[in-house]
C-alpha cells in the first residue's frame, strides 16, 4: 500500500505531543492522519469511518488519559478492548510513555495490541517499521519493550523449577528420551516425552535459540543454569 | 455507642499509626546531620520541621541558613529561595544586620543559579550597601568579586572588570595578598576579553610564581590554564601544549576530574598534529561520558529527594483522615478511665465482633485516600511533566544535552510509575517478576518461596499493594546499593497470619546511615499501614534481610 493511502488515527490527550506525533508521521510520508484528544472522540471517528466503508488502517493510542469521569473510555486499554471487538481490519497500536514492565506485560497480555511503541523512542523510522509490520499482520514492539518481554520470559524460567530441571538435564543427557522419568511438574507428576519436547520448544523460543545445544549455551551465558 | 466502640478499638489496635517523631527531635537530627555533612538527611529532617507551620517556629536563623544552603547545594533552587526569603524576613524582624547581609548574599547566589541575573544583582547590591553600613571591608571585597562574576556570566566584561578592580584595590588596602592574587586572575581574564592585551601572559606568569611559592596547587592551576588558553589564542601552540600538560599534571595531583577534563580538551585542541591529538580526544570523550553519568546520577538523586518531599506534602492531606481517628481516640481515653479496665475488656470483646469490620473500613478508607492522592500526583508527573519533556526532547539537536535530557525524562517517568496506582487487582508473583526486570534486567535471580497464588485471591487490594510496595523498596535498595545477584522472597499466609521475608546477597547497607534512610522510612510506614512489625537487618558486605509480620 502507498504510504499516503494508509489511513491513520492518533489519540493522545497532550496537545503539543499529539502535534509532534502527527508531524513525525507526515515526515515519514503518511499524509492521511487524523488526531484526537480523547478516546471517545476517536471511537466516534472509527465508527463513522466504518459506516462509510472506509475504515482506518491503524489506530495509535496512548494509555493514560486525563481523568474525566463522564468519558466512556477512561483509559487506552478500554478503547483497545472495544476496537478489537468491533473490527478486525483496523490495527491497534499502543503509543505510550509507560515503560514499566508491569504495565507493558499486562497490556500485552490482556489487550494484545498489534504494536507497543514508547513515546520517547518514536521517530519517523520507528513509525515506518511499526506500520509496515502491522499491515503484514505481524506484531511490532519498540526495542525497550521487546527487551522487557524477553527478560520477563527469562525470569519466568528462573522461577520455574520444571523448566530449570529440563535445562539442567539437557546439559547432561545425550538423548531427550533419557529425560523421561527425571522431570516432574509442580504437582509432582512425571512429564511425558511429548510434554518435555513441547517445553523445550517454548524454551528455545524464549532464549531465541536455534537448537538444543544453542539453548543450553544461552541459558548458561545468562546464568539461568550453572 | 458506635463512636465509643470505635474509639476504644482504635485505642487498642492503632497506637502504632501515630508513632511520629516530635519536631524538636527532627530539628536536633537535622542540625546533627548538617554538621556531619550528610545532605539528604539534613534536607529530610529540616523539611519535616519546615512543612509544619507550628514546628517552624522552632527554627532559628542558623537553621534557615543550613536548610537553605543544603537545598542550594543540591540544586533545589526554588525551595532554597523560599527558605532564604523567610530567613531574611526573620533576620529583619530581629534586626540582625550581619544575618540580613548573609541572606542577601545567599539569595543573590541562588538567583544566579536560576539565571535570574537581574534579581541576583539587586540582592548583591543591597548586601553591598549593608556591608558598607557595617564597615565590613572583607564582605565588601567579597561582594564586589561576586558581582564581577555575575557580569562575567552575562558576558558584560567591562562591568565585570570594574567590580573586580574595586575588589583588588580593597584587597591591597587591607593587605590581603592571597585575595589580591585571586582577584588578579579574574582581572587578567577580563583584560584579555576586552583588549586582547598580551601583557596578561606576564600577569598569569606572576600569579603562577606566587602560588608556587605559597604551595597552593588549587590556586596555581587556574593561571596555568589561563596561560595555555591565551597562548593558543595567539597561535603559539607549543607553549599552549606545554602549559596544558602542566595543568594536566596538577589535575592528577588534585584529583579534580573536571580540571582533568578541561586539560584533556585543551590538549586535544592544541596538539598540532593529529597523532598527538587523538589519544587526548579519546581520553576527553571517555572522561566526559563518565562524568556525565555521574552528573545524571546526581540529577536523579536530587529529583528523588524533591519527589520525596512532595509526596510527604501529599501524605499530609491523607493525615486529615488520621486526625479523625485521633479525635475519636481522645474521647475513648476519657470513657475508658470511667468504666475501668475490666469492664472495658468485656466491652471490647463484645464490640470487636460487631464493629471490627467498621474499623477495618475506616483504615481502608484511609489507605484509599492515600492511594488516590498518590495516584493523582503520579498522573500529573506522568501526563504533564513527562509528556512535556518528551516533546522538548524531540526538538533538541545537541547530542550531549539530548543524552542528559533523556536520562532526566526517564527518571521522571520512573518516579511517576513508582508511585502509580497499580490496578484494580494485583498479581503479586507476576508483579515481583516484572519488578525485577525493571531493576535488574536478567542480572539477578529471583527465588519465590512459600507463595501460593490461591492464598491471595480474597485478600484486599490495598493490603496486597502495601506488600508489593515493601518489596519495591527492598528491590530498589538491593539495586541501588548494588550488585545483588539473587533475591529471595518468601511470602506465606497461614490463616490470618502473614509473613514476608526478603533476602538479597547485595553489598548491603548501614541501617543507621542516611543514604538508605528514605527507602527504609517508606518500608516502615508501609508496614505500619498494615499494623505489622518490620525488622531490617543489613551490614555492609553482608546483603540484607527484611522481615515483615502482620495479621490480615
Amino acid at each position: 500500500m502507498q504510504r499516503e493511502n494508509i489511513k491513520i488515527l492518533v489519540v493522545d490527550d497532550h496537545e503539543m505531543l499529539l502535534k509532534g506525533l502527527v508531524d513525525s508521521l507526515k515526515r515519514a510520508g503518511y499524509e492521511n492522519v487524523q488526531s484526537f484528544l480523547n478516546c471517545d472522540l476517536a471511537y466516534e471517528a472509527v465508527l463513522d469511518a466504518n459506516q462509510k466503508m472506509d475504515p482506518f488502517d491503524v489506530v495509535f493510542t496512548d494509555l493514560s488519559f486525563e481523568n474525566n469521569s463522564k468519558a466512556q473510555f477512561k483509559q487506552g486499554e478500554d478503547l483497545i478492548n472495544q476496537l478489537k471487538k468491533i473490527s478486525k481490519a483496523t490495527k491497534v497500536a499502543v503509543l505510550s510513555g509507560h515503560s514499566e514492565t508491569n504495565r507493558v506485560i499486562n497490556v500485552i497480555g490482556n489487550q494484545d495490541p498489534d504494536a507497543y511503541i514508547l513515546k520517547h523512542e518514536c521517530t519517523p523510522e520507528e513509525f515506518d517499521g511499526a506500520i509496515s509490520k502491522m499491515l503484514r499482520d505481524q506484531k511490532y514492539y519498540s526495542q525497550t519493550v521487546h527487551q522487557k518481554i524477553m527478560n520477563r520470559r527469562i525470569i519466568d524460567i528462573q522461577t520455574d523449577e520444571t523448566a530449570l530441571e529440563i535445562l539442567r538435564q539437557l546439559s547432561k543427557q545425550y538423548k531427550i528420551a533419557n529425560m523421561v522419568g527425571l522431570i516432574f511438574n509442580k504437582k509432582g507428576k512425571e512429564l511425558s516425552l511429548r510434554s518435555i519436547d513441547n517445553r523445550l520448544a517454548e524454551l528455545r523460543e524464549s532464549f531465541n535459540a536455534v537448537n538444543n545445544i544453542d539453548l543450553v549455551m544461552k541459558a548458561k551465558e545468562l546464568g539461568v543454569i550453572d | 455507642m458506635k463512636r465509643i466502640a470505635v474509639s476504644l478499638l482504635v485505642l487498642f489496635f492503632s497506637g502504632l499509626l501515630n508513632a511520629q517523631n516530635s519536631p524538636e527531635e527532627d530539628l536536633k537530627k537535622a542540625r546533627h546531620f548538617y554538621k556531619e555533612k550528610v545532605a539528604d538527611s539534613t534536607y529530610l529532617y529540616y523539611a519535616n520541621v519546615y512543612e509544619n507551620l507550628t514546628a517552624r517556629m522552632l527554627m532559628n536563623l542558623d537553621d534557615y541558613k543550613n536548610y537553605g544552603l543544603t537545598c542550594y547545594n543540591n540544586k533545589l533552587n526554588n525551595q532554597a529561595e523560599k527558605i532564604f526569603t523567610l530567613g531574611l524576613k526573620k533576620a529583619e524582624e530581629k534586626n540582625q544586620k550581619k544575618d540580613i547581609l548573609d541572606f542577601h548574599i545567599y539569595l543573590g547566589n541562588n538567583f544566579k543559579e536560576l539565571f535570574n541575573y537581574k534579581a541576583s544583582e539587586k540582592q548583591y547590591k543591597t548586601a553591598l550597601k549593608l556591608a558598607a553600613e557595617l564597615g565590613d571591608s572583607t564582605e565588601i571585597m567579597n561582594i564586589n568579586y561576586l558581582l564581577s562574576i555575575l557580569f562575567w556570566n552575562q558576558t558584560n566584561y567591562e562591568t565585570s572588570q570594574n567590580y573586580i578592580q574595586v575588589a583588588r584595590e580593597l584587597a591591597l588596602k587591607n593587605k590581603e595578598e592571597d585575595y589580591y592574587m585571586s582577584y588578579t586572575y579574574m582581572y587578567a581574564q577580563t583584560v584579555w576579553r576586552i583588549d586582547r592585551d598580551e601583557n596578561v601572559l606576564n600577569i598569569y606568569k606572576a600569579l603562577v610564581d606566587y602560588w608556587k611559592e605559597k604551595n597552593r596547587p588549587k590556586r596555581l592551576v587556574y593561571p596555568i590554564f589561563g596561560l595555555a588558553n591565551t597562548y593558543a589564542e595567539i597561535e603559539d601552540y607549543d607553549n599552549a601544549v606545554e602549559y596544558s600538560n602542566q595543568a594536566l599534571e596538577l589535575s592528577y595531583e588534585l584529583k579534580e576530574l573536571y580540571l582533568r577534563l578541561k586539560a584533556f580538551e585543551f590538549l586535544a585542541h592544541y596538539s598540532t598534529n593529529i597523532k598527538d591529538s587523538r589519544p587526548y580526544q579519546e581520553k576527553y570523550v571517555n572522561l566526559r561520558d563518565s562524568l556525565q553519568e555521574l552528573n545524571i546520577k546526581q540529577v536523579e538523586d536530587f529529583a528523588h529527594l524533591a519527589y520525596e518531599t512532595e509526596k510527604k506534602e501529599a501524605e499530609n492531606l491523607a493525615m486529615k483522615l488520621e486526625l479523625e481517628i485521633e479525635q475519636t481516640e481522645k474521647l475513648g481515653v476519657i470513657i475508658l478511665s470511667l468504666i475501668g479496665l475490666a469492664l472495658a475488656i468485656v466491652i471490647i470483646l463484645y464490640i470487636r465482633k460487631i464493629w471490627g469490620s467498621k474499623l477495618k473500613d475506616l483504615k481502608i478508607r484511609k489507605l484509599q485516600e492515600t492511594e488516590a492522592i498518590r495516584d493523582g500526583f503520579s498522573k500529573t508527573l506522568h501526563d504533564e511533566l513527562a509528556s512535556e519533556l518528551i516533546f522538548i526532547q524531540n526538538h533538541i539537536e545537541d547530542e550531549s544535552l539530548m543524552k542528559r535530557f533523556k536520562a532526566l525524562s526517564s527518571k521522571v517517568r520512573k518516579l511517576s510509575h513508582n508511585i502509580a496506582k497499580t490496578d484494580d487487582d494485583l498479581n503479586l508473583d507476576e508483579s515481583f517478576k516484572n519488578l525485577l526486570v525493571d531493576y535488574f534486567g536478567t542480572k539477578c535471580k529471583l527465588k519465590l518461596v512459600n507463595f501460593d497464588a490461591e492464598d491471595w485471591v480474597d485478600v484486599d487490594i490495598f493490603v496486597k499493594k502495601n506488600i508489593y510496595l515493601i518489596v519495591v523498596e527492598s528491590v530498589r535498595n538491593a539495586a541501588n546499593h548494588g550488585e545483588a545477584t539473587q533475591i529471595k522472597i518468601s511470602l506465606s499466609r497461614k490463616g490470618r497470619k502473614v509473613e514476608l521475608h526478603i533476602e538479597d546477597n547485595g553489598k548491603g547497607f548501614d541501617t543507621e546511615s542516611n543514604a538508605s534512610g528514605i527507602g527504609l522510612k517508606n518500608m516502615k510506614s508501609r508496614a505500619e499501614d498494615l499494623n505489622g512489625e518490620i525488622e531490617i537487618k543489613s551490614e555492609l558486605g553482608q546483603g540484607s534481610i527484611i522481615k515483615v509480620k502482620f495479621k490480615l
